[in-house]
C-alpha cells in the first residue's frame, strides 16, 4: 500500500471514531459536572443543621430545699416523671425508699450555666415537708439542690421525626462491632463502595435462596437514608454510588459512622418515625445507649435490615429470629463470649410495654409556649436549630390537676343529668407572685392537639368581672371602704334599643342596704350595677385593660356582670395582677432559650409595672377572702379547715352557660372554667361547678393558706360590717377591717348595730 | 417630800393636767410600727376593751417570709454574678428564690438592684417599689429601696 493510502486510510479510520470520541468526551465532561453538583448536595446536607433536630422543651427543674413543701409520694411521682428507676442506687437514674427517706443517683444534667453532675442524694421528709437534704458521697448537708427536669416533649418539625443525638464516642463497642459485623465488615477499608461485597452478597444470597446479606456499605445507606428516596432505579443506584463515594473523599470514616448511627431508620410510633440508635433504646428498652446489653444491641441491629418488618412488639417471633443470627454473628466475631451466646440466645427479648412517647403528654401547654416563641423566633429555627427549652410547667400539679378534673367532670355530669363528655374544661395554674404558668388545661381530652380552649375560647366571664368593679370603687378610698353601706335595691336602666334592663339577683329579691364586702362576697347583682354605674364604667374598663385585659369592651352597662367575653388566659392575666399587690406580672411559660451546646439565646426574665396601688389590691383580695368565708365560696370549708385562707371569686354567666372560679392561694392562681363547646346551658353555677374541681385540685395539690402581706399604708380598724350569712342579713360588729391610711371613718360614718 | 414642796391645790392641778395629757395621749394614740403585738385568733386582734370604731388597731403579726438558707445561697451566688456583671445570670438566680419565696422582699430588691445595674431603670424602680410593698415596715429595706429609686430616676433623667 501507499503511503498516501496508509494515511488516508488512517485519517478514514480517525474519523469514523471521531464521534463516537466525542460522545465519550461529552459523557465525561457531563458526567464531571453532574458529580459536582453531587458533591454540592452532599456537603450542604452533611454539613450545617446535619439533620432536623426538634428543640427540647424541659417543664421547671425541682428545687429541693429544707422546709420545703413536698411529700416523699409526689417526690417518687417527679422522679417516676424522670423515668428513674426503684432499684438499688448503683448508677444514675435509680432510687429508693427507707421509711421516711428517699435515697436517689441524680443524673448529670447540663443546665444553661451550670453543669450538675450524677450524686448520691439522701432526702428525708417529715410528714408533709422536706427535712434534711445529704450528699451521700460528701456526708455534706445539703440546702438546696436542683434535680433534672422532666423532658415534656419536642418542638417537631412537619415531618414529625426525633433525634437524640448520639457521639461516636457514647456508642458501645460492642454496638459499633455487631453493626460493622452484620452490614459491613470492610466499613473501615473501602471507598465508600465496596464492588466485591456486591458479589459476594449476590453469591450469598443465591445460595441461601433469600436475601440474607445487604450489599450496600454503610456509607451508601447513609445516603440513601440521607438524600434519597426508596425507589429502586438504575440511576439512584448510581447517584447512591457517587455520593457515597464523594462523602468518603470529604469525612472521616468516625465522621461518617456517627451520622449514621444517628440517622438510621429504626422503627415507628404512629406519625413519629424512630431515627438513630440513641432514640431507639430508649423506644425499645426504655434504656440510655450506654446501657444497653449484647442482647438488646443485636435486637436493634437487626432492625436495620426491615425496622417494621421485624418489628419486636408486633412480629416477636420474627424479630427474635432475626435477634438470634445477629447474636450468632456476635459470638462468630468474638463480639461476646460463648457463655453469653449460650445463656442469652434464648433469653426474652425485654422489650419495654411502655412506649415512651416523644409526642408532648401536655401539647395545651406546649401551645402556649411556641406562642410565647414566635414572638423572638422564626418558625423555622423552632423546628430545626435543636434549641433546649426551659419552661416553667410543674409535671406535678398537672398530673394531679387532670385526675381531679377527669374525676369531677363525671360526677357533674352524673349530678346535672347532662350527656358523657357534654362538658369541657380549662384550666390555669401560676404561682401569684411571678406569674409562671404552672398548669394549662386546654380540654378534657389531655393529650389531644385541638381546640386550646385555655388560650383561645371566648367566653363570657359573668360574676368574674366583679372585683374588678369593686377595686374601682375602692380606689375611691375617701368615698367606699369595705365596710360602706350600699344598696343592693331595684335598678332600670334604658337601653339604646329603648328596652329596660332590671338587673336581678339569683335569689330573685333585693336585700337593701349592705356593706360593699358583702355585696361582692353574696355576688349581689342589683348592688354591683349601681355601684359600677357611680364609680363610673368608663373607670372600671379602664382598670380591666391595666389589669391585663387586651380585648376590647363595649361600654354598656351589662358588662358590669360580665356579659362580655374573654379568654381563660386573658382574665387569668388580670387576676395576676391583683395577685401581685397590684403589679401587672405577665404569664409566662418559658424561662430560658438555649442552645443544644448550652449557649443562652434568650431568657425570658420578670419584669412588673404597676397597675393600681398595693393598698387597694389589698382590700380588694380581702373582700374576695370574704366570698369565701361568708359568701358562694364557703361551701370549700365542708372540706378545708377553717383557718384556712383563700380569696376568690365565683362566676356563672347568663342561663348557666359558663361555670367559673377563680382562686388565690398561698402558692397558687388558679382559674377553672367548665362549660359547653356548643355554648348551651350546662345547668352548672360556679359555686357548683367550676368552684367543685378547684377544690378537688386543691386539695390534691395540698395548696398553702394564703398570706396577704399588708402594705405600708393599710391600718386595721374595728368595725361593724353588714353581711349576709346563710342567706339572712347579719351585722356583725367587732370585725377588723382594713382600710387605707389616712381615710379613718369619721363619727358619722360609723356602722352600728342596731337590734331591728 | 413633793407634798411638802407644793400646796395640795397645786398637786391636784398637776394631776389632773397629767391626767388629761394621759387620756389624750390614749385617744390619739399614733398608728404603731406594728412592733406590739396582740395574742392572733384567725388573724383578728383580740380587741382591747375600750377601743372605740374608728380606731386605729396594731398590725396584726404577719407571716415571716422565707429566708432561709436556700434564699441566702440564691441571693449571694447572685451578688456574685452580678459583680462579675453576669446580670442575666444574677436575675435566673433570683427568680429561682422567688419560686421558692415570692413574697420575700429581699429577692425583690435585689432584682431592682441587677436591673439598675444593667441599666433597665424603669424596671429597677418599679421592682424596689414592689420590694417596698411586701417590706413589712422593714426601714432599712425600705431606706435602701428609696435609693434605688433615687438612682434610677436620676440615671434616666426623669429627676
Amino acid at each position: 500500500m501507499s503511503r498516501k493510502r496508509k494515511v488516508q486510510k488512517k485519517r478514514r479510520f480517525g474519523i469514523r471514531f471521531m464521534p463516537l470520541l466525542s460522545i465519550l468526551l461529552l459523557g465525561l465532561i457531563s458526567l464531571l459536572f453532574y458529580a459536582i453538583y453531587l458533591d454540592f448536595e452532599v456537603r450542604k446536607k452533611f454539613e450545617g443543621a446535619r439533620w432536623e433536630v426538634p428543640s427540647r422543651v424541659y417543664a421547671r427543674p425541682l428545687d429541693l430545699f429544707v422546709g420545703k413543701p413536698l411529700t416523699k409520694a409526689d417526690f417518687i411521682l417527679e422522679l417516676k416523671q424522670l423515668r428513674f428507676k426503684n432499684s438499688l442506687i448503683d448508677s444514675p437514674g435509680n432510687y429508693y425508699t427507707r421509711s421516711s427517706s428517699v435515697y436517689f443517683y441524680s443524673r448529670p444534667f447540663k443546665f444553661p450555666e451550670e453543669a450538675t453532675s450524677a450524686t448520691r442524694v439522701r432526702v428525708d421528709f417529715d410528714r408533709n415537708i422536706i427535712h434534711k437534704i445529704v450528699n451521700l458521697d460528701t456526708r455534706n448537708v445539703i440546702d438546696l439542690w436542683r434535680l433534672e427536669p422532666v423532658f415534656i416533649g419536642g418542638i417537631y418539625p412537619k415531618l414529625v421525626e426525633d433525634r437524640v443525638l448520639v457521639k461516636l464516642e457514647e456508642v458501645p463497642k460492642a454496638l459499633v462491632d455487631t453493626l460493622l459485623a452484620v452490614e459491613d465488615r470492610k466499613f473501615y477499608e473501602h471507598y465508600g463502595v465496596a464492588p466485591f461485597s456486591i458479589i459476594r452478597a449476590l453469591v450469598a444470597n443465591i445460595r441461601a435462596g433469600s436475601r440474607v446479606q445487604g450489599g450496600s456499605t454503610l456509607t451508601q445507606q447513609l445516603v440513601k437514608n440521607f438524600y434519597l428516596s426508596s425507589e429502586k432505579t438504575i440511576q439512584r443506584k448510581l447517584n447512591e454510588a457517587i455520593m457515597a463515594l464523594l462523602l468518603e473523599m470529604h469525612y472521616t470514616k468516625d465522621e461518617i459512622l456517627e451520622a449514621y448511627l444517628n440517622e438510621v431508620y429504626l422503627g415507628q410510633d404512629g406519625r413519629r418515625a424512630i431515627h438513630g440508635f440513641g432514640l431507639a433504646s430508649q423506644f425499645y428498652f426504655d434504656t440510655a445507649i450506654e446501657n444497653l446489653k449484647p442482647k438488646q444491641i443485636a435486637l436493634l441491629v437487626g432492625l436495620v435490615k426491615g425496622a417494621s418488618y421485624y418489628d419486636p412488639r408486633r412480629f416477636p417471633e420474627r424479630a427474635l429470629k432475626r435477634r438470634q443470627l445477629v447474636q450468632t454473628l456476635q459470638y462468630k466475631q468474638a463480639i461476646i463470649s460463648e457463655n453469653q451466646y449460650e445463656s442469652q440466645l434464648k433469653s426474652p427479648m425485654g422489650v419495654s410495654k411502655n412506649k415512651p412517647s416523644g409526642v408532648s403528654p401536655y401539647p395545651y401547654f406546649l401551645d402556649l409556649v411556641k406562642r410565647q416563641l414566635i414572638r423572638d423566633y422564626k418558625p423555622e429555627d423552632l423546628q430545626t436549630a435543636g434549641l433546649r427549652l426551659f419552661t416553667s410547667l410543674d409535671p406535678i400539679t398537672q398530673y394531679k390537676t387532670e385526675k381531679s378534673i377527669t374525676k369531677r367532670l363525671k360526677i357533674l355530669e352524673r349530678d346535672a343529668r347532662l350527656p358523657q363528655n357534654k362538658l369541657e374544661v380549662g384550666a390555669i395554674i401560676t404561682d401569684p407572685g411571678t406569674g409562671l404558668v404552672r398548669t394549662l388545661i386546654g380540654g378534657r381530652k389531655f393529650r389531644g392537639s385541638g381546640f386550646n380552649r385555655a388560650l383561645d375560647a371566648s367566653r363570657q366571664i359573668g360574676s368574674l368581672i366583679k372585683p374588678i368593679v369593686y377595686l374601682t370603687a375602692l380606689q375611691q378610698d375617701k368615698d367606699y371602704r369595705l365596710n360602706t353601706l350600699i344598696p343592693d335595691d331595684p335598678i332600670s336602666i334604658d337601653l339604646e334599643t329603648g328596652e329596660s334592663w332590671v338587673p336581678e339577683n339569683y335569689d330573685k329579691i333585693y336585700h337593701g342596704d349592705v356593706s360593699l364586702s358583702a355585696a361582692l362576697a353574696s355576688s349581689f347583682n342589683a348592688a354591683t350595677v349601681r355601684l359600677g354605674l357611680n364609680v363610673g364604667l368608663d373607670k372600671v374598663i379602664k382598670n380591666a385593660h391595666r389589669l391585663g385585659i387586651e380585648s376590647d369592651i363595649q361600654s354598656y352597662p351589662a358588662v358590669l356582670l360580665g356579659a362580655t367575653q374573654f379568654s381563660l388566659y386573658e382574665i387569668t392575666q388580670a387576676y395576676q395582677t391583683i395577685a401581685s399587690q397590684g403589679f401587672k406580672t405577665p404569664l409566662r411559660a418559658i424561662n430560658t432559650v438555649a442552645t443544644d451546646t448550652g449557649e443562652v439565646l434568650s431568657r425570658y426574665p420578670l419584669t412588673v409595672q404597676q397597675a393600681v396601688n398595693p393598698e387597694h389590691a389589698y382590700l380588694i383580695l380581702n373582700a374576695m377572702q370574704s366570698v369565701m368565708t361568708e359568701g358562694t365560696g364557703r361551701k370549700i370549708y365542708k372540706d378545708f379547715p377553717s383557718s384556712f385562707k383563700v380569696a376568690g371569686k365565683t362566676g356563672t354567666s347568663n342561663d348557666y352557660r359558663d361555670s367559673w372560679f377563680a382562686g388565690i392561694t398561698g402558692d397558687k392562681l388558679a382559674i377553672i372554667w367548665v362549660g359547653a363547646d356548643d355554648n348551651s346551658s350546662i345547668g352548672l353555677s360556679g359555686g357548683t361547678g367550676a368552684l367543685k374541681v378547684w377544690k378537688d385540685v386543691m386539695l390534691q395539690t395540698k395548696t398553702q393558706s394564703l398570706s396577704l402581706v399588708a402594705p405600708e399604708n393599710i391600718d386595721f380598724v374595728n368595725s361593724s360590717l353588714v353581711m349576709h350569712q346563710s342567706g339572712e342579713k347579719v351585722c356583725l360588729e367587732n370585725q377588723v377591717m382594713p382600710i387605707v391610711s389616712g381615710v379613718i371613718p369619721s363619727e358619722s360614718e360609723r356602722i352600728v348595730c342596731t337590734n331591728d | 417630800m413633793i407634798k411638802s414642796l407644793f400646796p395640795q391645790s397645786m398637786l391636784n392641778i398637776l394631776w389632773l393636767i397629767f391626767l388629761s395629757l394621759f387620756l389624750f395621749a390614749c385617744a390619739s394614740k399614733p398608728p404603731s410600727s406594728g412592733d406590739e403585738q396582740l395574742a392572733m385568733i384567725d388573724n383578728k386582734a383580740i380587741t382591747e376593751p375600750g377601743i372605740e370604731p374608728g380606731i386605729i388597731l396594731p398590725k396584726p403579726k404577719e407571716k415571716a417570709y422565707v429566708h432561709n438558707a436556700a434564699i441566702k445561697r440564691l441571693i449571694n451566688r447572685a451578688k456574685k454574678m452580678t459583680e462579675q456583671e453576669r446580670y442575666d445570670s444574677a436575675i435566673q438566680e433570683l427568680e429561682r428564690g422567688l419560686a421558692i419565696a415570692p413574697n420575700n422582699p429581699h429577692i425583690w430588691q435585689n432584682l431592682a438592684m441587677v436591673r439598675l445595674f444593667q441599666g433597665r431603670y424603669l424596671q429597677a424602680e418599679q421592682l424596689a417599689n414592689k420590694s417596698n410593698a411586701l417590706s413589712q415596715g422593714d426601714s432599712n429595706l425600705k431606706s435602701i429601696n428609696r435609693q434605688i429609686i433615687i438612682s434610677a430616676r436620676e440615671e434616666a433623667g426623669t429627676n
